[in-house]
């Protein structure tokens, strides 16, 4: 799946999404939307990709809230949509890399996502809002664009965003200086796991914020640019930082690699720092038998929804016994169908065929 | 007021964005700003100053007045409803209250004119009306450099779109 691949660039930048926020123009926004209206919008959706094979409707809203955890996780709903009491769906492709949101704060949210630094997610939502567009009449006009439940998102309705590793620009205190230079930018910085350069796993999320007076290519540009500069910085900075500390380096990196494929305990906080040191190790060349899709199968795995849909865990503590015996994988042979659990027809119906697979 | 960078110099230079509904400022001195400037290649400064926002809808409220459309006939919303949740009603609320969105909207993004993609079936008209309007900027532009026999040939193209 593409949030395990190593994509261009894929040393600092994990993934890629493209999101496009669209409203059909008959129907009220969130706000004022009865449970008709809702099912509307899903209907006139799911219509739209009719005889498309490869995308499946999912009903959110029947989902239990683990599982819509487990899916946010991944980065395949948002946060909003977890704790949603509207009537949800998703619409989601095979790849899982095209996934609308339905009725989410906007009636529609387009979303392509793909490893690595990739434009081609530009290309795609594109896409899949022209198949909708055929069938579906947005709320669009001449001066303002796309109209948008909330005014931060008309115009293009437009966000691109990256999510990249800075391990060495946390490290070395540069990242609140970087973070708040590219809000001066007109980018915003979120910690993924965390507030401000105190996210967990030092992974960070870095999209623009107009989406108004710009076009879709501009706002590309811009973030692949931007983004350019960052994964320079990022590189500069851990060749420093191995330089000037080598063994310190490599005894933190080799020491989280001891504690992740040994523990017996391991919480999730402390996964996500552990991982990030292995992470950081792999590009340096420290650790050479540990690969960085490896990494991130184990990665998604340890997340707490994710175990929870994956094993019946349900208890905190007997997650992280489950937890460091999903970690021990990472030395281990590419596959293992230990981790993959038992218990599939716990999964919603839709969901269960494309596997939670991790050894996809 | 201090640089928050440097906590030395006096600041001189203001910055204030909102993320995810929260304000954040920053107050720097020359210095400071410079330094913050020089990592990434964008000189200038497109989000600083004239996009000082005192919140989302901050202070509309008060513009309730007499004789003005207060709720949208479409969705049934008041204007004060919207400024409360920062959310609106319906696509006409746009258009019902466009003149004092106007304002939000230009301090959220700095522009006031949609640049970007246009949906086919309902863009036909626009994007024909986009493209008249380029060219009779470049007609005028031609004009003004006496470059006649341009100007002869934009003016037959618009003349071609407008369907005359
Ligand atoms: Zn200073
Ligand atoms: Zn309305």
């Amino acid at each position: 799946m593409w949030y395990t691949e190593n994509g261009n660039m894929g040393d600092v930048v994990l993934s890629t999404r493209v999101r496009l926020a669209r409203n059909i123009a008959s129907i009220p926004f969130a706000p004022r939307m009865t449970k008709k209206n809702q099912g509307d919008v899903i209907e006139k959706c799911r219509k739209a990709f009719e005889g498309d094979k490869d995308m499946k409707f999912i009903d959110i809203s029947s989902m239990r809230d683990y599982e819509r955890q487990a899916l946010a996780e991944k980065h395949i709903i948002s946060p909003e949509m977890v704790s949603s009491t509207r009537r949800t769906g998703l619409l989601l492709s095979g790849d899982e890399r095209a996934a609308i949101m339905l009725n989410e704060e906007d009636h529609i949210r387009i979303q392509y996502m793909s490893s690595g630094l990739d434009r081609n997610c530009l290309v795609e939502a594109n896409r899949l809002d022209d198949k909708l567009e055929a069938s579906v009449d947005f709320a669009f006009d001449p001066q303002i664009g796309y109209l948008t439940c909330c005014p931060t998102n008309v115009g293009t309705g437009m966000r691109a965003s990256v999510m990249v590793f800075l391990p060495a620009m946390v490290m070395s205190n540069s990242a609140d200086r970087i973070f708040r230079s590219l809000s001066t930018l007109g980018m915003t910085v979120r910690g993924l796991y965390g507030e401000g350069s105190n996210s967990a796993g030092n992974i960070f999320q870095i999209s623009n914020q107009v989406t108004l007076g710009v076009s879709e290519e501009e706002i590309w540009n811009k973030l692949e640019q931007i983004t350019g500069e960052i994964v320079e910085k990022e590189r500069e900075l851990r060749k420093k930082l191995y330089e000037n500390s080598k063994y310190e380096t490599e005894d933190r990196v080799l020491r989280s690699l001891g504690i992740l494929t040994n523990a017996r305990l391991m919480s999730g906080q402390e996964a996500l720092a552990r991982l990030s040191d292995v992470r950081l190790g792999i590009s340096l060349g420290i650790i050479k038998d540990v690969s960085v899709e490896k990494l991130n199968e184990v990665m998604y795995h340890t997340f707490p929804a994710t175990i929870v849909n994956t094993f019946n865990i349900f208890s905190a503590r007997e997650r992280d016994l489950k937890r460091a015996e999903i970690t021990k994988e990472l030395t281990k042979a590419p596959c293992s169908d230990d981790l993959n659990g038992s218990n599939k027809e716990n999964k919603a119906a839709g969901y269960a065929e494309q596997g939670d697979d991790l050894n996809a | 007021m201090k640089c928050q960078r440097c906590g030395k110099n006096e600041a001189n230079n203001h910055f204030s964005r909102i993320v995810n509904g929260k304000k954040e400022e920053l107050h720097l001195c020359s210095a400071c700003a410079n330094e913050e400037f020089t990592f990434l290649p964008f000189g200038g400064d497109p989000f600083g100053v004239n996009n000082f926002l005192s919140g989302l809808f901050g202070g509309t409220s008060a513009d309730m007045q007499t004789g003005v459309q207060n709720v949208c006939p479409t969705c049934g919303i008041t204007f004060d409803e919207i400024c409360q949740k920062s959310r609106i009603g319906c696509a006409d609320c746009y258009n019902v209250f466009r003149s004092r969105l106007a304002n939000t909207i230009k301090q959220i993004h700095g522009n006031a004119q949609h640049t970007g993609k246009i949906p086919g079936r309902a863009g036909s008209e626009i994007s024909r009306s986009r493209r008249i309007e380029k060219l009779e900027t470049e007609l005028n532009r031609a004009v003004m450099k006496q470059e006649f026999e341009q100007a002869a040939k934009i003016r037959d193209k618009i003349k071609e779109l407008r369907g005359e």
